[in-house]
């Protein structure tokens, strides 16, 4: 009998589970742009070798400030995921008083930057100040990094084992305790991984409120130092700082499993006189991040109102959201590969190089801004002072936010969506192209709208990297509040928040795959 | 699919057609012809310093693209620049950050006619910088709760038991470190710690911005303040109303005295250093430095212009004898303010 | 008119060592079932069938034409099969039309051939619909239908009637049987349950940790299982000890005297246990389990040994009635292995 070989002249991979070479490239290109703030942070803390650096660490107040640091990331990331997912599960699995209209409202505080929520704050108690005043005002203002995904979970877990649970007799604090919350634990602690490492590297609030943190360290030492070395040595200080927040993350995060045995997905618990009372509860929570704020600044708005130059802040609105824009286009880009990696090939490596993007979003603006214009005025002249520039900035700011929300959207695609794609006659990549990624479109658009809305509300990184005649609402308020004119900064702060409430509220739209994925049955019982 | 389609076409074109109008990018600059375009990196406010700007357009016709920022952010950037820095000018709201950049030779020698009528006390040595206007400090003080004999007359005695809490200071901030290193370069490292020390102890409430510190004194917070004297105006100014603080000064040539200068300096890198120059000549006009005193309430460092309302002349200030252009040395006075736990 | 080939096939996943030294030939346009327990490996036999897994050596041929040797293979998509996962794995952004054009390319005869493929599998005017718009069993339909689209030589189906419920089974298997009869497709059924692989199948393969342990007809299977453990895999099964002697006879509970010593097993079938009233029972009913068209009597054979019996319907059984329960049928002798 004649044997004849098949066509192995495309056999590249060696089976389906054997990784595409240009994902594994696309991923280390990704990781190494996201790297160049950490390289520069190495080769300037270098000049003036390692003894230096080791002294600036014992110095006591490092020490000091790296406490203080790390407790205000860890209380915020505890608040926001307790907050997070107290709201998260009262719109999803009760019938909360209020419940339609909170769940629209959701994501705003998102669009409040939170320095102007301490400068609001400010505004009526001119006293406040602190640790706690400080991680209160970060809870509020990155809960919804929590409650968002852990919305979203909620919606789409069984509830067999819900009713199980409650048939054998445990109440329903209980069974959301062993039954639900194994099940939603990834999605809140990736959240509240988020709002640790944006307190960390948060600056407005911990200033106006006066607390030492290390990030004010670093910025006072750029401000002194005009030898960036120590700078740069406490910038290195933070990544590693962030790495140990990145990696307990990882390892209380325990995987995602959701059971796709049954079509019955969400029950409501119907919590009768309670409802009344976690409605005010949620009145309460979000009047305090977004209507105290809204309040200063429309009152304040209002009584400058005749400085006020439409026209301005028309324009103003576009560049920012043009810059923005491309920001999130950058930021998704750069995450997609290692996305891909992670969630569709369960790849180790990938993981690995996703803890680079994790720990960048640690760095203050300040750096990333510095590095990149290290590099940017040396090497890449031609783009430095550009948009193009300056949305890669963004990009390395806030990749970390697009990254998880593009990849538990992928992980939540079966596995044998590429095997029968493939049996259909479609390669690798117009399996992605068709399959994968079309599915996946919520989620990627969601880490889009995370990006944009951080990027429109940045400020240190753009007032270095931005073309010279180049303004933000952000710049042009900052402008405003460094010669005290806080009435005069109001109509820009409070058109940076509306403008960023759209693509917020965005952010909380359930989306069409999804509903095919499940069949949403909303019980009462 | 189509919904997000949609979302995205809207916002791409909208904001597309109008910012590629505005003008954002450099390239655009490089076009035209490049002494009639020059970029300054200003550390003074854009809302101060644009009118400015502006009128030195319309007379010289010489176009001014400004990057605003903080003095010493502004300065770090330069410096991570280096040769290849697009900026032609920096203009510094204080001494210590544009002495950083001479320090450092970033900056280009310029001819002492243009500036003779500034004392050489305000210039740099090397003429690598000229001031501009002037900045004193002061100490402000709440005039319910202290009276004109009371307020101290040396910073000494701003560390007695008397004034524990009531004394307002700004640490981080430039103008404050400058303060203390021209401390540092009159009484020497020692004698300054030995003040920082004596200071902490007595329980300064600290604040980030200068005009914080005197809206505190306003509102009986504190009863004194360590800042720069035009802050009573700015904040005034912002209030909409009188405010119950004013300025005092310390006994003849006390450092407390410190007055500092927004300085003007051309980079090395710059190949427009004509009409930089021109700016300069422009800044230090006769008109020019009269409407510094008006509009912003600050010292004019020239001799003959009177000085802004209720501030004494510039001679009868009785200032300290500083080196400015050493004031760049604010990491070792960093160090200082840490080890006294101000910072 | 593809047959497949497999040989000496081994294939790793991770540590294990899944399929083990594995021949199977699967002659063209047959229906073969692969039945065993789970985690035998039959769906990492399919699998490496498809191209999704790639074994550490051994050939795999369609028609002589190799897919796989050793390490190297073709990839799946130049393998022109069809592959139907457990759960349809229809494409949720996808209408019902696309779904089943997915395989195919772009032109004037898509139309037509979907067309063609919905009113062969019923599923006229649903085109527009989404899959979670579709009941379990239209599903299941559309999923067939795009895995057939692009005329596969070879189709694999892995466990796809297991999420339907039984009622819409038998008259799934029934039409999926004829569609692929008729299209003269070789396909490749992998399944635990026995009744499936028997009524669908002209060849059943039995499979147990890696390997196949015996492959033929549904009824050889049946009646000749290879061993203990092939018999259970295809139906219920007595193991009664027995005695070979030395001139071949074979003794057991069920011949003219008792035995005491038994050096082998007869593996009989439920059916093949007759029960009849007669003057000298030897068994006691314990229990019976009603199937409406059959039930499954259980007996307690000379107070000894239990055994079961299948009785057609209707049943005047009752529990704890005395009959005589007899053996008919093959004498089918295992000899204990020496251990």
């Amino acid at each position: 009998m004649i044997s004849t070989l098949g066509d192995f002249s495309q056999t590249k991979s060696k089976s389906l589970s054997a990784v595409p070479k240009t994902l594994i490239v696309a991923s280390l290109f990704s990781t190494f742009l996201v790297l160049i703030p950490i390289l520069y942070l190495i080769i300037r803390s270098n000049e003036k070798g390692f003894s230096y650096f080791l002294s600036l660490l014992f110095r006591i107040r490092t020490l000091e400030t790296l406490f203080i640091s790390l407790s205000l990331s860890l209380t915020v990331a505890l608040g926001a995921l307790f907050l997070g997912v107290y709201i998260a599960s009262l719109l999803a699995k009760t019938n909360t008083f209020l419940r339609r209209f909170f769940i629209i409202i959701m994501p705003l505080p998102l669009a409040i930057p939170s320095y102007v929520i301490a400068y609001s704050y400010l505004a009526i108690f001119p006293n406040l100040q602190g640790f706690w005043i400080s991680a209160a005002i970060l809870i509020l203002a990155t809960f919804p990094f929590v409650a968002i995904p852990t919305f979203a979970f909620l919606r789409k877990i069984n509830i067999d084992q819900e009713e199980v649970a409650r048939s054998l007799g445990l109440k329903p604090f209980q069974v959301f305790y062993r039954i639900i919350w194994p099940q939603i634990r990834v999605a809140s602690f990736a959240g509240a991984l988020l709002s640790a490492l944006y307190a960390i590297s948060e600056f407005g609030t911990v200033s106006f409120m006066r607390l030492d943190t290390f990030t004010r360290v670093i910025y006072t030492t750029y401000r002194a130092s005009f030898d960036r070395s120590a700078a740069a040595s406490l910038g290195l200080m933070l990544i590693l700082v962030s790495l140990v927040v990145v990696l307990l993350e990882k390892n209380r995060r325990g995987k995602i499993s959701l059971s796709s045995t049954s079509k019955n997905y969400g029950s409501v618990f119907n919590i009768k006189k309670a409802r009344y009372l976690a409605g005010i509860s949620l009145i309460v929570l979000y009047f305090l991040s977004i209507g105290i704020p809204a309040y200063v600044l429309i009152t304040r708005s209002f009584r400058v109102r005749a400085e006020i130059n439409f026209f301005e802040i028309v324009f103003l609105t576009l560049n920012t959201s043009w810059v923005a824009f491309l920001g999130a286009c950058l930021s998704v880009i750069l995450a997609l590969p290692i996305a891909i990696l992670i969630s569709r090939f369960k790849s180790k490596f990938a993981q690995t190089l996703e803890a680079s993007f994790l720990v960048t979003h640690a760095l203050p603006g300040v750096v990333i801004g510095l590095s990149l214009v290290a590099i940017g005025a040396k090497y890449l002249d031609g783009i430095y002072q550009t948009l193009y520039l300056l949305a890669f900035a963004y990009a390395l700011l806030f990749v970390a936010n697009s990254l998880g929300s593009i990849r538990s959207n992928l992980e939540k695609i079966p596995q044998n969506f590429e095997e029968v794609s493939r049996s259909l006659g479609q390669n690798y990549y117009a399996t992605l192209r068709k399959v994968i990624l079309p599915i996946a479109t919520p989620g990627i658009f969601s880490g889009w709208l995370l990006v944009f809305v951080s990027a429109m509300k940045e400020l240190p990184a753009t007032l270095m990297l931005k073309p010279t005649s180049f303004e933000t609402l952000s710049t042009s308020l900052w402008a405003a509040t460094s010669i005290s004119q806080f009435a005069q900064a109001a109509p820009y702060a409070l058109s940076l928040v509306l403008v960023a409430s759209i693509p917020s509220y965005l952010l909380n739209r359930p989306n069409v795959a999804e509903k095919s994925l499940i069949s949403e049955n909303l019980k009462y019982d | 699919m189509r919904k997000y389609k949609s979302i995205f076409g809207v916002i791409l074109l909208s904001t597309f057609l109008t910012a590629c109008s505005s003008g954002t990018t450099t390239s655009q600059s490089e076009t035209e012809n490049l002494e009639k375009t020059i970029t300054v990196y200003s550390g003074r406010n854009e809302n101060f310093i644009k009118p400015f700007f502006d009128e030195f357009e319309q007379n010289t016709g010489i176009k001014i693209q400004a990057r605003y920022g903080d003095s010493a952010e502004l300065a770090a950037q330069i410096l991570e620049e280096g040769p290849n820095s697009p900026a032609d000018v920096f203009l510094s709201q204080d001494a210590g950050a544009i002495g950083a950049l001479a320090d450092k030779k970033l900056l280009s020698p310029i001819d002492k006619q243009i500036f003779k009528l500034v004392p050489n006390k305000f210039t740099d040595p090397n003429n690598l910088w000229v001031g501009i206007t002037g900045r004193a400090r002061v100490i402000s003080f709440n005039t319910d709760l202290v009276s004109q004999n009371e307020v101290p007359k040396t910073i000494d005695e701003i560390v007695n038991a008397k004034w524990k809490s009531k004394v307002g200071i700004a640490p981080t901030n430039a103008s404050f470190q400058s303060f203390v290193t021209a401390m540092r370069q009159i009484r020497g490292d020692e004698a300054t710690i030995s003040w920082l020390k004596q200071l902490a102890s007595n329980d300064p409430q600290k604040f980030e911005k200068n005009s914080q510190i005197v809206e505190a004194i306003d509102a009986n917070v504190i009863s004194l303040g360590l800042v720069n004297h035009y802050y009573i105006y700015e904040v005034s100014d912002s209030l909409g109303r009188e405010i119950n603080v004013k300025n005092g000064f310390f006994a003849a040539g006390d450092v407390g005295n410190l007055l500092n200068v927004s300085a003007f300096g051309v980079l090395q890198s710059s190949t427009n250093t004509k009409s930089s120059l021109q700016l300069l000549e422009y800044l230090l006009s006769e008109p020019t430095q009269q409407k510094f005193v008006k509009d912003t309430s600050e010292y004019s460092l020239i001799p003959s212009i009177n000085p802004p309302k209720d501030m004494p002349k510039l001679v009868e200030l009785q200032i300290p004898n500083v080196l400015l252009g050493q004031l760049s040395d604010v990491s070792k006075t960093q160090e200082l303010l840490i080890e006294a736990g101000l910072l | 008119m593809t047959d497949i080939k497999i040989d000496g096939l081994n294939v790793d996943l991770g540590e294990n060592k899944v399929l083990k030294n594995l021949s199977l030939l699967i002659p063209s346009q047959k229906f073969i079932s692969v039945l065993g327990p789970s985690g035998c490996g039959k769906s990492t036999l399919l699998r490496s069938i498809a191209g999704f897994v790639a074994p550490k050596s051994g050939t795999i041929r369609f028609s002589s034409t190799l897919m796989s040797v050793s390490s190297v293979q073709v990839p799946p998509e130049r393998r022109n099969v069809g592959y139907v996962p457990q759960e349809g794995a229809l494409f949720p952004h996808l209408s019902v039309e696309k779904n089943i054009s997915f395989g195919l390319a772009k032109s004037k005869q898509t139309q037509k051939r979907v067309k063609e493929l919905m009113e062969l599998m019923n599923l006229s005017n649903l085109e527009k619909r989404f899959p979670h718009q579709l009941s379990g069993g239209q599903q299941f339909r559309v999923a067939i239908a795009r895995a057939l689209a692009p005329a596969p030589n070879v189709m694999l189906l892995d466990e796809p009637f297991s999420s339907i419920d039984a009622q819409l089974r038998e008259e799934l298997r029934h039409e999926v049987k004829k569609i692929l009869t008729e299209t003269k497709t070789t396909t490749v059924l992998v399944t635990h349950d026995r009744e499936e692989s028997l009524v669908m199948s002209d060849l059943v393969a039995l499979m147990r940790n890696g390997q196949i342990v015996q492959i033929g007809s549904p009824q050889d299977v049946y009646n000749n299982p290879a061993g203990l453990d092939m018999a259970f895999s295809t139906g219920d099964a007595l193991i009664i000890p027995a005695l070979k002697s030395e001139d071949g006879e074979i003794q057991s509970i069920f011949s003219n005297y008792a035995i005491n010593k038994n050096n082998g097993n007869l593996i009989i079938r439920p059916e093949e246990i007759i029960i009849s009233k007669s003057s000298s029972p030897n068994a006691k009913i314990l229990d019976i389990e009603y199937f409406g068209h059959d039930a499954l009597v259980h007996l307690i054979l000379n107070n000894s040994i239990k055994i079961s019996s299948r009785v057609s319907a209707p049943v005047f059984l009752k529990i704890g009635d005395e009959v005589t329960a007899q053996q008919i049928g093959p004498i089918r002798f295992f000899e204990n292995k020496v251990s």
